[in-house]
């Protein structure tokens, strides 16, 4: 079975800003056991989207492969990651 | 250092108590939106007069689109499209050298909790530069229920108006879920405006207002209640470095006034 691939900007927005469209990348991805973020073309991120979305991969099940993710985005999600280990996940 | 927006909302409450009784005063660019919600309230303009503003291009001001709040969930993607197109815009309002990723963290963070929690039936928002864009205001006015509103609907109760705002800076938040982050937005625009480009800003909601700038918060009252939010946001137009810096939740401390 192939996996799954979502090309972000053609499903959603080349701006990513809002967090309930993480959670509907997700809930669309639930029922498989690895899917491919195709990040292509993505222009921003915001610090909402971020944080829903490091929150939603923390508690998914689904094997998540990331592409063509920009060096900007994958510093946010770092500077994210770690105010969630430190905020939630040392309580 | 003191911080020059607080003169501003003693323009608005001046100017708000003369223009009942119809006086000339000079005009105060950065307090035309909430005088312009004033006006619209109280039927001082009309709508030719409003279009017409609006439609004036050297005083660069949007009126955001409305979409009803019964359902955020579902009318996300709606907003997410209209704030990709909105922000693009914004940025040809400003100078063509601007911090671009800079000033998307700024909008994007302010309007998503427009949307998310102000429930507006109108909010604008006005450009201003200075000095041949070497300084910029960014100003937003929703006539929503307000910070300290939202807090009061979440059972979340403040005596004093200016501290649900200064709570709301420091990742203070209405939204339920437990192990969540939210409550950042604020507070990352915050450091991002002050201390990233060297700027200040003003937060006014019901009777409540804080300016902040690289010293800390100086929380303050309002003698004529803000219906709504009022925000300026005003830096020089510099590049930060390393943008995600600001982006880590750091609280703000109080600075006393």
């Amino acid at each position: 079975m192939s996996t799954l691939e979502i090309i972000l900007e053609e499903k959603y927005s080349k701006k990513l800003g809002m967090g309930p469209t993480a959670k509907k990348i997700f809930q669309e991805i639930s029922n498989e056991k690895e899917a491919i973020l195709n990040f292509q073309n993505i222009e921003f991120m915001s610090r909402s989207f971020a944080q829903e979305y490091v929150f939603q991969k923390f508690n998914s099940n689904v094997k998540i492969i990331e592409i063509n993710m920009s060096d900007s985005i994958k510093q946010l999600l770092d500077v994210v990651y770690d105010d969630f280990e430190q905020t939630c996940l040392k309580r | 250092m003191e911080n020059t927006l607080t003169k501003h909302m003693q323009n608005l409450n001046l100017i708000i108590e003369k223009i009942n009784l119809n006086e000339e005063f000079n005009l105060d660019l950065v307090i035309i939106l909430p005088l312009l919600n004033h006006m619209i309230n109280n039927n001082l303009i009309s709508n030719n007069e409003l279009e017409k503003l609006l439609s004036n291009k050297s005083l660069k001001i949007k009126k955001l689109k409305f979409y009803k709040f019964t359902d955020f969930i579902n009318i996300s993607d709606k907003i997410e499209n209209y704030l990709s197109e909105l922000t693009d815009e914004i940025i040809t309002l400003l100078p063509e050298n601007i911090d671009v990723q800079s000033i998307e963290f700024i909008l994007y963070e302010i309007l998503i909790n427009i949307y998310k929690h102000s429930k507006f039936k109108n909010t604008f928002l006005q450009i201003i530069t200075y000095n041949n864009g070497q300084n910029i205001d960014i100003c937003i006015f929703d006539d929503g229920i307000g910070i300290p509103g939202s807090f009061k609907e979440a059972q979340l109760n403040y005596e004093i108006d200016s501290e649900a705002i200064y709570e709301s800076i420091n990742g203070k938040t209405t939204d339920k879920e437990k192990y969540n982050l939210h409550g950042r937005g604020l507070n990352s625009t915050a450091r991002i405006t002050t201390q990233g480009l060297n700027g200040e800003m003003l937060i006014a909601s019901g009777e409540g207002f804080c300016t902040i700038n690289k010293n800390g918060v100086k929380t303050l009252t309002n003698k004529n209640k803000t219906n709504g939010t009022f925000i300026i946001l005003r830096f020089s137009n510099n590049k930060i470095e390393n943008i995600y810096t600001y982006l880590k939740f750091k609280k703000i401390n109080e600075v006393l006034t």
